[in-house]
């Protein structure tokens, strides 16, 4: 099972600087606004993506428009032998619909 | 180091043959194309199609991503019964029975 953190516990890390957003969505509605800091990988890039991410010991959180792929998107992650198992990789709960917060509009660095 | 995949995280219905795909394509009420499309769109028309069909109707949706196999069909929920059919190249088809 995924672990869900809400968009308020989301925020809440953010701005904390305490976890790694994956936001799956496409790139243009990527582009239009994202969570602060948030990395785009698309949901059919993430396999082949999910190798090149430097993944370290920090938290991550997938991000999608309503909650239900990001679900699958963190399982993928989890999956992969380079994530180590005491990392938290959750799914935001009713993804970008309930996002009430800061959105970004210029791309961080890559990861 | 190699690559994770969606079959492994995906749950999917219960696959179809060839030949049993085939013929319930040819078939089918409704047939919607949504290679290329991702999340939430598939499960959104998928929903409003089956709204309208009658019992016994089938839709069925062509995708070419694998998470659409699990979430489409969970989107219906008890509305429709679904099956999914895999090309083996990454072509897929959902099919949903109403009931």
């Amino acid at each position: 099972m995924v672990e869900e953190l809400t968009p308020e516990e989301v925020n809440e890390r953010v701005r904390d600087g305490d976890v790694r957003v994956i936001d799956t969505r496409p790139a243009a509605q990527y582009e239009q606004g994202h969570i602060p800091g948030a990395i785009n990988v698309p949901l059919g890039d993430l396999p082949s993506m999910v190798p090149d991410i430097e993944w370290d010991d920090t938290d991550v959180v997938c991000a999608c428009p309503v909650g239900q792929s990001s679900k699958q998107a963190a399982m993928l992650i989890q999956s992969y032998e380079d994530v180590e198992d005491d990392v938290l990789v959750a799914s935001m709960a009713g993804g970008y619909e309930e996002w009430d917060f800061e959105l970004e509009t210029d791309a961080p660095a890559d990861a | 180091m190699s690559q994770p995949s969606w079959d492994d995280v995906v749950e999917t219905p219960d696959e179809l043959d060839d030949e049993t795909a085939e013929s319930l394509l040819e078939g089918a009420t409704e047939v919607q194309d949504m290679t290329g499309e991702v999340c939430p769109y598939p499960q959104v028309e998928a929903k409003k199609s089956i709204a309208g069909l009658s019992p016994g109707d089938v839709l069925v949706q062509k995708t070419d991503h694998v998470p659409s196999t699990e979430n489409v069909p969970k989107a219906v929920g008890d509305d429709a019964t679904a099956k999914v059919w895999k090309s083996g190249d990454g072509r897929y088809r959902i099919f949903m029975r109403k009931e």
